[in-house]
């Protein structure tokens, strides 16, 4: 089923928002992204234009700079909530799991 | 040879199969130029060269210059070496060199979606205005089919306008099938996180331009004389249309015309021409046909009048089944036909110049349809039949008589007055019509069927 847009992150797009808690050009998150995750992730640039677009459009983060054609941006206090949902989903995730883990096993 | 040339033959959203033809060119030492009707590569050294096509749903070919959001995008693409290559209406090509380069899509989602908005945005629309146009057509050839099927099925222009239509609806219908089943696919496989390729099939549109072409040709083949002008001049009109049309466009491109306004320009001015160069093409046809209308015939008079005689190839002619004299008539011939039927039909008429003899015939005519279809010969007798059947005016109709002349049946044609000298004549794989202005013996019969059987 489809996810409504922006209600859970993916990676790339929580990574994104997390680069963009400081002012960063477009060109230079892709290099940020996998710099904050020991290259483990990497967002392609048709990827990154278009989740730029889209969190734009939603107001999650917003222009701050444009010289030429460079533009740079910056989370806004949406965006933040949105990482911050994001966080506390996963936080809820890993609180599950350790529950599941260090209840006594069923017997078989 | 520096150049090659080639049809784009992938349907427009399968990215993943342009993008692995290219690098499959660039192994074999082929550089992707430039993009149009025919692709252009350039001659380099083979090389394993990472190709991308993805779409950029905004933009359009007419566009005169990039947008700025295509350059950032184009930008963020060469920050992570993807180096723009061409585009072809609102899809982008990219090359990268590294060896191992980030994907320009890693979400698969978004990919999905940004190729959806390409489709929706342009290329369904325009292809729906295509099949539309086409769809009518066919419609109204349809509609002639069922009143008149053998007006249709006998001529070979309308059956391969017909054929066409139906190939290219058949074309659009299958890529639009496949996209849209591609695309329920591909989403529930992003769902997952995973990207799903596209079919990467050339062959159906390789099919059906062989097909079209094929068609085209076989078309083209049947034509003789004036028919063959008329049709080099539709087709030599068409691609002039096209032509001009592209230098219009490529012209406002220059004037820095937005992509939109050049679009409704050229689209009118399309229009225009194309309904100018019909009108003007039927005016030629029209003209011709009252200009030649005596072209090869030999024109005599008798007092002020004059008058015109035929002399052409016949099947049959008047002296072989009577004692009058061939060079006393005028012989005409007109023939057509398509693949299912062909259709030859003669008038004799005594010329008005020739020495008055009331023992001798004035006229005989006669048609005779071929054809290897059974269903196409019971069309062509029920057609005869109908003819006069339908005809309110004269109350003349053809009756079933005992088979004459070897033939399976035969029918003769009734009036008010009893029955006249007209035979519609059933064979296998042929039917005749044969009308007479004096009563033929059997022998008469026997000899001119047996001449139009064995023609």
């Amino acid at each position: 089923m489809a996810r409504e847009k922006f209600q859970t992150l993916t990676e790339q797009m929580f990574y994104i928002l997390l680069c963009l808690r400081q002012e960063c050009c477009g060109t230079d998150i892709m290099a940020a992204v996998q710099e904050k995750t020991n290259g483990r992730v990497s967002v392609g640039p048709g990827t990154l234009y278009n989740l730029l677009e889209s969190f734009l459009t939603a107001g999650m983060i917003r222009e701050t700079k444009v010289e030429g054609r460079k533009r740079s941006y910056l989370i806004t206090q949406r965006g933040e909530m949105a990482l911050e949902e994001e966080y506390q989903r996963l936080l809820t995730l890993t609180a599950d799991y350790r529950a599941a883990m260090d209840a006594p096993a069923l017997p078989e | 040879m520096n150049r090659r040339y080639e049809l784009f033959l992938y349907p427009f959203f399968d990215h993943t199969g342009i993008a692995r033809h290219l690098e499959r060119m660039a192994l074999k030492g082929w550089e992707l130029e430039k993009t149009g009707a025919l692709w252009c590569y350039r001659r380099v050294p083979r090389q394993a060269v990472h190709y991308a096509v993805t779409y950029f749903p905004s933009s359009t070919p007419l566009d005169p210059a990039p947008s700025e959001q295509e350059l950032l995008f184009r930008d963020f693409c060469e920050s992570a070496g993807w180096e723009f290559v061409a585009q072809a209406g609102n899809m982008q090509i990219f090359r990268n060199l590294r060896p191992d380069p980030v994907p320009l899509d890693t979400e698969p989602e978004i990919e999905v979606e940004t190729i959806h908005a390409a489709m929706m945005g342009s290329h369904l629309k325009s292809q729906g205005i295509i099949a539309a146009l086409f769809a009518l057509q066919l419609f109204s050839l349809i509609a002639r089919l069922m009143v008149d099927p053998l007006s249709i099925l006998k001529y070979g222009g309308n059956l391969f306008s017909a054929l066409a239509s139906l190939l290219l609806l058949a074309d659009i219908a299958l890529e639009t099938v496949s996209y849209f089943s591609w695309r329920k696919r591909a989403l529930a496989e992003a769902a997952e996180g995973r990207f799903l390729p596209t079919p990467g099939r050339r062959w159906p549109k390789a099919l059906y331009l062989l097909l079209i072409g094929g068609m085209f040709l076989y078309y083209l083949a049947m034509l003789e004389g004036k028919y063959l002008t008329v049709g080099l001049g539709t087709v030599a009109i068409i691609f002039s249309i096209v032509g001009v049309m592209q230098l219009i466009q490529k012209k406002l491109k220059q004037r820095g015309l937005s992509g939109r306004k050049n679009f409704l320009v050229t689209s009118i001015l399309g229009g225009c021409l194309g309904l100018v160069c019909t009108i003007v093409l039927m005016g030629f046809i029209l003209l011709s046909a009252m200009e030649n209308r005596y072209d090869g015939a030999e024109a005599y008079s008798v007092g002020p009048v004059t008058h015109y005689a035929y002399h052409d190839e016949l099947p049959l002619y008047i002296e072989d089944i009577t004692g009058a004299k061939g060079s006393e008539y005028s012989n005409r011939l007109y023939e057509n036909g398509s693949f299912l039927l062909r259709e030859t039909q003669v008038n004799i008429h005594r010329r008005f110049d020739a020495p008055r003899n009331d023992s001798l015939p004035t006229s005989f005519e006669y048609t005779v349809r071929t054809s290897p279809f059974a269903f196409m010969i019971n069309l062509a007798v029920e057609d005869r039949i109908d003819f006069y059947a339908n005809r309110t005016y004269f109350d003349s109709r053809y009756e079933p008589v005992l088979p004459l002349a070897g033939a399976e049946e035969a029918w003769q044609l009734y009036d008010e007055d009893g029955a006249r000298n007209q035979y519609l004549l059933r064979f296998d794989g042929c039917v005749m019509e044969l009308s007479f202005d004096f009563v033929p013996t059997e022998e008469q019969l026997i000899t001119a069927v047996s001449k139009l059987l064995h023609q």
